[in-house]
């Protein structure tokens, strides 16, 4: 009933240029969507390949003339058109249609393996991704076109706001904490639908809604008050879970109980803005009163909308890891407040401390000492600048895969701290070589075992033990 | 003798403090004297040890006696003691929402400087660089025992011999000078902030800086990338506020923030923003000649460093002929894909690392230019500012572009988010006063 256009809403007669660029609009947008659509069926970058045309570069171009649209729809506020509505519902069909396609296959991709999509089906997800994102963004640009030219849709808005409202907020809630139980950033990678951002327009959306003549009903308090409640609920659990963690290890409580702590964070936070400011709207409000440009000129509360909902976009995306932080650090110093340097220094670097500390037990510090390339698996016992830190005065200098420099009088033996790529092996040096010595360690309470006089850089032991070769 | 240079020191602050502002509030004066005063106290540092002097508790109580001693006899002469007040603020005349704020601003500090004081410099690049430098010169005394490796040359030694003062003095970890800096940058903006929009403005615009997670997170690892953001963005706001009046003092102390900014980092290029901007403003004003001051101020120890790096470094360009080569290199691969593929990554790693800041600072603008019904120098100098600074980082990563392997320069997204944090405090500003400045169109 409110959705369609009808003559009853105020009707000016669309000007030739938006016709024009309604027009154009929609033959780029068309032909985006097949460009798209046969990348999906092909890979990325075949139509710029056969054709020559650059898909990205229809896409941006197809926005322009949508976008000058609503530029037209905010300056004038008074033309509507049917148009306006064919286009709104080709674009609704046609971004759910995409939708669903792209979340079967992500379906499909995630309970099968990797890659299945395209080895089974021949259809690229990339692109499909691609398709998706943009028929979002013209479902996005069209809507709010079309909100700004029907007066019957905003007073549909107007009218059932606080159920409007609390359906998203519900919503957004149970994202937020799927987040939070699965992982960071599950919704939004996936669906490519930012939850914050939609709780931060949604924030604004409160704080102006009075503004605009809209009543706060009795149960969106309630929900409100809830929220605040959760938050201060989610809030201790957390930190009960960050005592845990802190008293373990690394990522406990995700391994042990599938919470991801800084989703949960998130979580508390958004709900605590989430409810100071509705109770604060009348304060914010003011604020945005008394700056620059009155709130009555439709085109300034516009302006002020955005600004409204950027600083709670930035507080809601900020807040969170900023606390997080901080009672990361403050947990951990509050549970070792009498560590020793060497404790924190090992905290932070648990392997390559201890070893840096065994080699500069076993050498002089006029020696010098060849260390691995700084390449895979070498990446930081390779890394002579870091090494240099631990062992200053001693020299350090740095090795091939196969040599080492002539002047040094020691060569770690370094199995490689990093992950192997395709190229590479574990063990350094990877030369045999006549040797005074060989010290193999085996960690800080290891027992040390030296071995004289060869070392076999063939060797399996050799390969993937740690120690120093003086030479 | 060292608890003698750390009273010397403090002195020096307020001294230094009260000379460049020339206003008697304490924590303003003391925070803006401490990031004037570390850094010109390091840079002297650097031309002692440069020109032979051992870097010791000697040198260093010498250095701090003859600043504390130059900016007293200053102070003396233009008639001014070191009496200081504390602004008046009656905490009962705030709501609820302001005591919370101003309570979590106050959390945020305490608890990253009982970090500071409780962990050692050891994060990768304070371990491979930064504090390395710092710990060869505290232990040879000697500026020279960095110089055998080109690696230790690529950046200047301002946070490097800050944090070899701080050993000499005593303390065993220099990380709690990073809060320091983000604590004096907080309460250098508030005040700025509240003579440009008032207190109230001015508290809402300093908590969305203090909690900024990469600001926040700067302040607890000892990398040269807060010092440098500070100094920038306080120099530019102090630079902007000149459109109105020029001061001297504040044009003194835009030069001086800016040109110690490359003491911190000598790689990005956003002082030659700066440069030009205080020419616009010169011209503007039809002071052309205060722009000669301020330009060889924001240079001076950019080029004191690459003088220094010179004469180690047999394989370094000129600034002329690098930049050339960028051109060139980026002009030679132009193309819409390249293009594109650099705008997505600039727009992730730069621009969305500040939120949606930049949408707010668009709609602060539209909004100031509606009511002033032209663009006027301030809404230039904005635009001049944030999109030469988003325009020079898009080039810069153009060139890595055409310059290393694709899947190398990915990983550059790390320090291009780094260097973005220049943004966050710039962007709030701008937008604050595009709302809030009084009395602009009068």
């Amino acid at each position: 009933m409110y959705g369609v256009p009808r003559a009853k809403d105020k009707m000016l007669k669309f000007s030739h240029s938006s016709r024009y660029f309604l027009f154009v609009a929609v033959i780029l947008y068309f032909t985006s969507i097949i460009l798209l659509s046969i990348e999906s069926v092909t890979y990325i970058g075949s139509i710029h390949k056969h054709i020559g045309i650059n898909t990205k570069l229809v896409e941006i171009v197809s926005v322009i003339p949508i976008s000058l649209l609503i530029y037209g729809a905010i300056k004038a506020r008074k033309y509507n058109n049917r148009n306006i509505c064919i286009l709104l519902t080709t674009s609704t069909l046609i971004f759910i249609g995409t939708a669903i396609i792209y979340i079967a296959l992500l379906a499909l991709e995630k309970i099968t393996y990797n890659n299945f999509v395209y080895s089974h089906l021949h259809i690229n997800l990339k692109a499909v991704v691609n398709l998706y994102s943009y028929s979002m963004l013209i479902f996005l640009i069209s809507s709010l076109l079309y909100y700004f030219l029907s007066q019957r849709i905003r007073f549909f808005i107007k009218r059932h706001f606080n159920t409007l409202l609390m359906v998203i907020l519900g919503l957004l809630e149970i994202s937020i904490l799927t987040e939070a139980f699965l992982v960071k950033g599950f919704v939004s990678e996936n669906l490519l639908v930012d939850p914050l951002s939609i709780l931060s327009l949604l924030i604004s959306s409160v704080v102006f809604a009075e503004a605009s003549g809209v009543k706060i009903g009795s149960v969106l308090i309630k929900h409100m008050r809830v929220a605040g409640a959760v938050s201060v609920i989610a809030l201790l659990i957390y930190l009960c879970f960050m005592f845990v963690e802190t008293n373990n290890y690394n990522n406990y409580v995700y391994s042990k109980f599938h919470m991801d702590l800084n989703g949960l964070l998130y979580f508390s936070t958004s709900n605590s803005i989430l409810y100071l400011s509705f109770i604060n709207r009348e304060l914010i409000l003011r604020l945005v009163k008394t700056s620059r440009g009155k709130l009555s000129n439709e085109n300034i509360k516009i302006l002020k909308f955005i600004i409204v909902s950027s600083v709670f976009y930035y507080l809601i995306s900020n807040l969170p890891q900023t606390i997080n932080r901080l009672s990361e650090n403050t947990t951990y110093i509050a549970l070792n407040a009498n560590q020793t340097y060497e404790d924190k220094v090992r905290y932070r670097w648990p392997f390559i401390y201890d070893y840096m500390m065994f080699v500069k037990n076993n050498t002089e510090e006029n020696s010098v000492i060849a260390v691995p390339p700084m390449v895979r698996p070498w990446l930081t016992e390779g890394n002579a600048d870091m090494v240099r830190y631990f062992l200053y005065p001693r020299k350090i200098v740095t090795g091939e895969i196969n040599t080492f420099p002539k002047e040094a009088d020691y060569l770690l033996l370094a199995k490689g701290s990093w992950p192997l790529d395709e190229n590479s092996s574990y063990g350094w040096p990877k030369i045999s070589i006549t040797v005074k010595n060989i010290i193999y360690y085996h960690g800080e309470h290891g027992e040390q075992r030296e071995v004289c006089c060869f070392y076999d850089s063939n060797s399996a032991d050799n390969q993937n033990s740690w120690g120093l070769i003086k030479l | 003798m060292n608890t003698l240079t750390l009273l010397l020191s403090l002195i020096s602050v307020l001294a230094w403090g009260r000379l460049l502002l020339g206003k008697k509030e304490l924590f303003y004066s003391m925070s803006l004297g401490f990031l004037i005063y570390s850094s010109l106290l390091t840079f002297l540092l650097f031309i002692f040890g440069w020109a032979g002097m051992n870097i010791n508790e000697h040198t260093l109580f010498l250095l701090t006696s003859l600043l504390g001693i130059f900016a007293l006899i200053i102070n003396l002469v233009l008639g001014w003691r070191l009496k200081f007040e504390i602004a008046k603020f009656d905490i009962d005349k705030l709501c609820s929402l302001e005591k919370l704020v101003l309570c979590m601003i106050a959390v945020l500090l305490f608890s990253s400087l009982v970090h500071g004081f409780y962990w050692p410099a050891v994060d990768w690049d304070s371990i491979a660089l930064y504090d390395s430098r710092a710990r060869f010169i505290y232990s040879t005394e000697e500026l020279s025992s960095i110089v055998f490796r080109s690696y230790y040359l690529i950046y200047p030694l301002g946070t490097s011999l800050l944090h070899t003062v701080v050993y000499i003095i005593g303390f065993t970890t220099p990380l709690f000078l990073y809060t320091l800096y983000f604590a004096c940058f907080l309460v250098c903006y508030y005040y700025i902030s509240a003579e440009s929009f008032g207190n109230k403005y001015a508290l809402a615009s300093s908590f969305l800086v203090a909690i900024t997670y990469s600001l926040y997170a700067h302040a607890q690892i000892a990398y040269t990338n807060l010092p440098y953001s500070i100094f920038v963005s306080l120099g530019l706001i102090t630079l902007f506020r000149s459109i109105k009046k020029i001061e001297a003092r504040q044009w003194l102390i835009s030069a001086m923030l800016l040109g110690f900014s490359s003491w911190y980092r000598i790689t990005e290029p956003f002082w030659v923003l700066a440069v030009i901007i205080s020419l616009i403003i010169a011209c503007y004003h039809r002071k052309i000649i205060i722009f000669l001051p301020y330009a060889a101020l924001s240079v001076i120890a950019r080029y004191v460093w690459v003088a220094y790096q010179s004469k180690y470094l047999n394989d370094l360009s000129s600034q002329e002929s690098l930049i050339t080569t960028y051109i060139e290199k980026i002009i030679g691969n132009l193309n819409f894909d390249s293009i594109w593929t650099v705008f997505v990554y600039t727009w992730n790693n730069a621009v969305a690392q500040s939120g949606w800041l930049i949408f707010a600072f668009l709609a602060s603008m539209v909004i100031q230019y509606m009511n002033a019904k032209r663009v006027s120098l301030e809404i230039t100098i904005q635009l001049l500012i944030i999109f030469g600074m988003y325009a020079l980082l898009y080039a810069g990563s153009y060139f890595y572009y055409s310059e290393e392997a694709f899947e190398t320069w990915l990983t550059y997204g790390d320090s291009l988010r780094r260097i973005s944090m220049v943004f966050p405090p710039l962007l709030i500003y701008f937008t604050f006063v595009n709302l809030y400045e009084k009395q602009r169109y009068k």
